[in-house]
């Protein structure tokens, strides 16, 4: 075991780019002790790797782990913003309590990823026209059919195995990031802070990038996000607006509820409903597909951003769909099944879930309260 | 005399909540004054949720002993956290009984041949040593089930049971 902890503190201190001087000082430590410690010839005291622990910004349980696999992330950003450490350190426990939980309840491996599509030809050589391509694909592999909307994206991704992290970042340019491992899968960290249209873009985007770039999630520590005009920028957002809103299922509804005169303000808002996306997103699938010109969708688009304030979007979605798949989402499951039937002791909840033990006991008074309701 | 009335007490979060739940968490701190064990894990988990705990003896692991049984816990019990897993070395190591409302740690002390007791056994030793009257323990129990205290109904029947008929 302290030749696993050892292993562990020396990878987390480089990963926190700290010298063994510097961790040795924090821990009062003298260096060779720190040395001896990272090289397993000595056992650490356990007061000690907690101070560790909460130097390195990492649970404890993070220097008991054997083996462990790590990230790749690919990230999605504004220009020059990136998610903070906290929030990938965040995003990263809980890829791996997501894990953990499967295989206490023994539904590890049960789901099969979504398709790799990163190696065909067409990635490369006509990106727009292989993404809605592939937006289309997927679309009839997920029995959505050419042309209805999406009835609730955050469960039907995690019905595909995809692991959905919502957390709130502050930086809100930062709308959201992906990783996938053999191990975790494929993990999707949304910012919360975001409005819900923007939310589901982001998500639509990033299963994009799992889906057309599974062989980019190379690294896990990427030094910033990709450029917007990245090319593989370029295609998953054009996945995502396809896969959103389906060419033909968007002819189908204009003809059939708005008709030929000029659309308005009004037929956005019934659109966004329908599709649920953002009005923005609308708007561009319109005009992409031929069924507003430039000039009016410039003019409604102005007409948008005089309507909403910065950073909030037009006549904006209820949060049904959130409330509903938290609901039935699989890790909360898979949390309350372990707990509920013994699996797990509260300081192991705790851990999972992220919060205290007073908090996680709360927790599970109240799951025990809608069975005896029930 | 009751195992918990005497000898060295290492005690890990589960029970120490449920009684903070419902407000007795001096019962314990009187109870194993001088003689409460407790692992840094579970200082930790404790210093998390804002809760602390008088008189309290704070022992760290730091063998490789310690560390190998630690480990061996872990394997067979992946259901367990740091807290627990240290609670169950804290009670191996230092001759002490491990307490705990816990499923998993109770089986996994079970398993290595710790004493093991729980909330209940607290209450029956609070009894025994003249703490608190039949009827107090029976309250305190119902207390602390109705905040989500893992106690088997059959076993919590069975204590007020015995505590009542023996009035």
């Amino acid at each position: 075991m302290s030749n696993v902890i050892g292993r562990n503190i020396k990878k987390a201190r480089e990963s926190a780019g700290l010298s063994q001087e510097r961790l040795a000082e924090m821990l009062d430590v003298s260096r060779a002790t720190l040395s001896a410690v990272e090289n397993g010839h000595i056992a650490i005291d356990s007061g000690k790797l907690l101070t560790a622990a909460k130097v390195l910004g990492r649970p404890v349980s993070d220097f008991f782990q054997e083996k462990e696999e790590a990230l790749a992330l690919l990230y999605r950003a504004a220009l020059e913003e990136t998610a903070p450490s906290a929030a990938r350190s965040a995003f990263e426990r809980f890829c791996k309590a997501y894990r953990e939980l499967e295989e206490i309840v023994g539904v590890a491996d049960t789901q099969l990823p979504p398709p790799d599509y990163s190696s065909s030809p067409g990635v490369e050589s006509r990106p727009e026209q292989f993404a809605a391509q592939v937006a289309a694909s997927e679309r009839q592999r997920l029995g959505l059919g050419g042309r209805g909307p999406i009835v609730n994206i955050f469960q039907l991704f995690e019905e595909q195995g995809v692991r959905i992290f919502c957390y709130p970042l502050e930086r809100d340019k930062v709308f959201g990031l992906s990783a996938f491992s053999p191990k975790y899968g494929p993990c999707i960290l949304l910012n919360s802070a975001n409005t819900i249209e923007r939310q589901i873009f982001t998500l639509a985007h990033e299963y994009g990038h799992l889906l057309m770039h599974r062989r980019f999630y190379q690294t896990a520590d990427p030094s910033s996000g990709l450029d917007k005009e990245d090319s593989m920028e370029i295609m998953a957002n054009e996945f995502a607006a396809n896969i959103l809103v389906p060419a033909a299922g968007l002819r189908d509804v204009v003809w059939r509820d708005i008709g030929e005169k000029d659309l308005g303000l009004q037929d956005l808002v019934f659109l966004k409903r329908y599709f649920k996306v953002s009005a923005q997103v609308v708007l561009r699938r319109l005009r992409d597909v031929g069924l507003v010109q430039k000039q009016h969708a410039d003019d409604l688009g102005v007409e948008l951003e005089k309507r909403a304030p910065e950073k909030q979007e037009f006549v904006p979605l209820n949060e049904d769909l959130l409330r509903d798949w938290n609901l039935v989402s699989r890790f909360k499951h898979l949390a309350r099944k372990a707990a509920l039937e013994g699996q797990v002791s509260l300081g192991k909840l705790a851990e999972l879930m992220n919060r205290n033990v007073v908090d996680a006991k709360k927790l599970v008074q109240e799951w025990r309260k809608e069975l005896s309701f029930a | 005399m009751h195992r918990l009335a005497a000898g060295k007490a290492s005690l890990d979060s589960s029970v120490i909540v449920d009684f903070y739940l419902v407000g007795r968490l001096v019962l314990l701190e009187e109870m194993f004054s001088g003689r409460l064990l407790m692992s840094d894990f579970v200082k930790q988990e404790l210093v998390d949720a804002r809760l602390q705990i008088a008189g309290v003896e704070t022992i760290s692991l730091s063998t490789v002993e310690e560390w190998e049984f630690f480990r061996k816990l872990q394997q067979g019990r992946p259901g367990l956290g740091p807290g627990e897993l240290g609670a169950l070395c804290v009670a191996r190591f230092h001759d002490a009984a491990l307490v705990t409302n816990d499923r998993q740690a109770r089986l996994a002390a079970e398993e290595s041949e710790i004493s093991v007791h729980g909330g209940l056994g607290v209450l029956e030793c609070a009894i025994e040593v003249g703490r608190l009257s039949g009827e107090q323990a029976v309250q305190i129990l119902e207390e602390m089930i109705s905040q989500g205290a893992w106690i088997s109904y059959e076993l919590a029947e069975k204590f007020k049971n015995k505590v009542l008929r023996s009035r």
